[in-house]
C-alpha cells in the first residue's frame, strides 16, 4: 500500500544506518527515548536497533496505556462486569491484564458479560441491539484513542441512546513526560515522538522538551525507515547544537493537530486533578474523565467502584522499565515467571509492551555488537 | 476467545493506527474502507473533512485521524 512500502526499503534503510554511523561521535554514548509502544514494536520487529551503533542506546517509554494502568482500576472494571444486567466491552488487550484479583477473561469464565470490541463505536452498537442491558464501554488510551470515545459518545447523546455508559481511563502524554525528565535516575539524550498522538495534538504541547529541559524532539512514523530517519535527525541536531521539536511524520501529522479532534476532547473531557500511572505513582491532571456535560454517560457514576488502590506485585519491575531505568531482559522474572501466556506485569500484557516486543521477538541478548 | 486485538498490535496503543483505503463515503459521517489485508470496516470520518473514495486515511479505534498526503517521502 502507499505510504507503507516506501518506508520499509532495506536499501533506504541501510543508507540511513550510514548515516547515522558516520553522525555519531566515537566516544560518546546517546540514550534516546522512543515514547510510545507502537515504536517499540516496530523497532524490535525490523531490527531497527541492530541498524544503530553500539553507543546509540534505544529506551523504552511509558507511551502504553495497557502498561500503565493500574491494577485497581482493572479490579474496577471488573466489578463493573459483575454487575448483573451489564454486558461489559473493552479492547481485546484489556482482557488479559491482571487486577489484584483475576483478569476480566476471569470475570467471563465466571459469568460475567465481558465482550471485546474493535473500537468504542463496536460497543455503542451493542447497546442499540440491546435496549433491555446497560453497556459499559472502558475507555482507555492517549489522546490518539480519547477523540474515538468523545464522538462515540456525541453520537449515543444524538440518537438518545441511554444503556450506555463509559469508564474513562483516557491519559495525556505530556505529564508522564515531565516526570521523566524530572526523574534524576534517567538522563536522555532526545526523544522520538509519539506520531499518532500528535496526530492530535501536533508539535506545540512537545515544546517544553526542547525549551525547558534542553532535549532534541523527533516526532516519527512507524516504518523502520521512519524511525532511522528519527534517530538521524535527533543525532543531527545534537552535532549541530539544535534543539528543537522537528516534525519527521509530516505525511500525516500537521504541526497544530486535528483540531477537530480537539474541539470533540474538550466537549466531553475535562482534566482529572490526579491519575495512578502503573511504576510513576499519581501525576496530577494526568488523566480524563467524562464533563458535567455528559456526566450521565460516566460509568463510575451510575454504579459504585470499590476504587482500591493496589500495590503492584513485588517480584514485577515494570514500573523500572516503563522509565527506562532497566531493559525488559533485565527484571527478575522476564521470560521466567512473567510471559505474555502468564503475565506478571502490564508491559508483558499489551504487545506494544516493552517486555512483549522484546519477548515475542526473541530479543533476550544482553550486549549488542558494534555495527 | 481470541482476544488479539489485531494481527499483532494492540488497538488501545497510543500509537497504533492503520492506513485503510476509502472505498465508499455513506451517511452520517461513516466511510467504508479496506486496509492492507483488504479486511473492510467502518469508520467515522467525523475528524477529517473531505474525504473522498480512494484516499488514505490513518485509522485508529474506528475514527480517521488524518488523510495521508504523501507530500513527506523520505530522502
Amino acid at each position: 500500500m502507499k505510504f507503507v512500502d516506501e518506508f520499509r526499503d532495506p536499501e533506504l534503510g541501510r543508507v540511513l544506518a550510514g548515516e547515522i554511523l558516520a553522525t555519531v561521535e566515537p566516544g560518546r554514548h546517546y540514550k534516546i527515548m522512543e515514547v510510545c509502544g507502537g515504536h517499540t514494536h516496530s523497532i524490535y520487529k525490523y531490527g531497527v536497533d541492530d541498524l544503530l551503533p553500539a553507543n546509540v542506546e534505544l529506551v523504552h517509554g511509558p507511551g502504553c496505556p495497557v502498561c500503565v494502568i493500574p491494577m485497581g482500576r482493572v479490579d474496577d472494571g471488573i466489578a463493573l462486569a459483575h454487575e448483573p444486567d451489564v454486558i461489559f466491552t473493552c479492547f481485546g488487550d484489556m482482557l488479559r491484564v491482571p487486577g489484584a484479583d483475576g483478569t476480566l477473561l476471569d470475570a467471563k469464565a465466571e459469568g460475567a458479560d465481558v465482550r471485546m470490541v474493535y473500537s468504542p463505536l463496536d460497543a455503542l452498537r451493542i447497546a442499540k441491539k440491546s435496549p433491555d442491558r446497560q453497556v459499559v464501554f472502558f475507555a482507555i488510551g492517549f489522546e490518539t484513542t480519547a477523540p474515538s470515545t468523545a464522538l462515540t459518545l456525541k453520537r449515543a447523546r444524538a440518537e438518545g441512546i441511554t444503556n450506555f455508559s463509559c469508564m474513562c481511563n483516557h491519559v495525556t502524554i505530556v505529564p508522564p513526560l515531565r516526570a521523566l525528565l524530572d526523574s534524576p535516575d534517567l538522563r536522555l539524550d532526545g526523544f522520538i515522538g509519539p506520531g499518532h498522538v500528535a496526530t492530535v495534538v501536533g508539535g506545540r504541547p512537545f515544546e517544553f522538551i526542547p525549551a525547558d529541559y534542553g532535549r532534541p524532539v523527533v516526532i516519527s512514523g512507524f516504518e523502520p525507515v521512519d524511525l532511522l530517519q528519527s534517530v538521524q535527525m535527533i543525532l543531527r541536531q545534537l552535532a549541530d547544537g539544535r534543539c528543537e521539536v522537528e516534525n519527521q511524520y509530516a505525511r500525516v501529522v500537521p504541526y497544530e493537530g486535528n483540531r477537530a479532534a480537539l474541539a470533540v476532547m474538550a466537549e466531553v473531557f475535562e482534566l482529572r486533578p490526579h491519575f495512578e500511572w502503573r511504576g510513576l505513582g499519581f501525576i496530577s491532571q494526568s488523566a480524563l474523565k467524562l464533563s458535567e456535560a455528559y456526566r450521565d454517560f460516566d460509568a463510575e457514576a451510575r454504579y459504585t467502584v470499590p476504587g482500591i488502590r493496589v500495590a503492584d506485585p513485588k517480584a514485577c519491575q515494570c514500573g523500572e522499565v516503563l522509565k527506562g531505568v532497566i531493559k525488559p531482559w533485565e527484571c527478575k522474572v522476564f521470560g521466567s515467571a512473567c510471559t505474555p501466556e502468564h503475565a506478571i506485569g502490564t508491559c508483558m500484557v499489551s504487545p506494544e509492551g516493552a517486555c512483549a516486543a522484546y519477548y515475542n521477538y526473541g530479543r533476550f541478548a544482553r550486549e549488542r555488537e558494534v555495527v | 476467545m481470541n482476544v488479539s486485538c489485531g494481527e499483532e498490535h494492540c488497538i488501545t496503543c497510543s500509537d497504533e493506527a492503520t492506513p485503510m483505503r476509502v472505498i465508499s463515503v455513506e451517511p452520517s459521517a461513516i466511510a467504508r474502507c479496506v486496509d492492507q489485508d483488504g479486511t473492510s470496516s467502518e469508520v467515522m470520518i467525523d475528524l477529517v473533512a473531505g474525504v473522498a473514495a480512494g484516499d488514505v486515511i490513518l485509522v485508529h479505534a474506528g475514527v480517521a485521524l488524518a488523510i495521508a498526503d504523501g507530500t513527506e517521502a523520505p530522502a
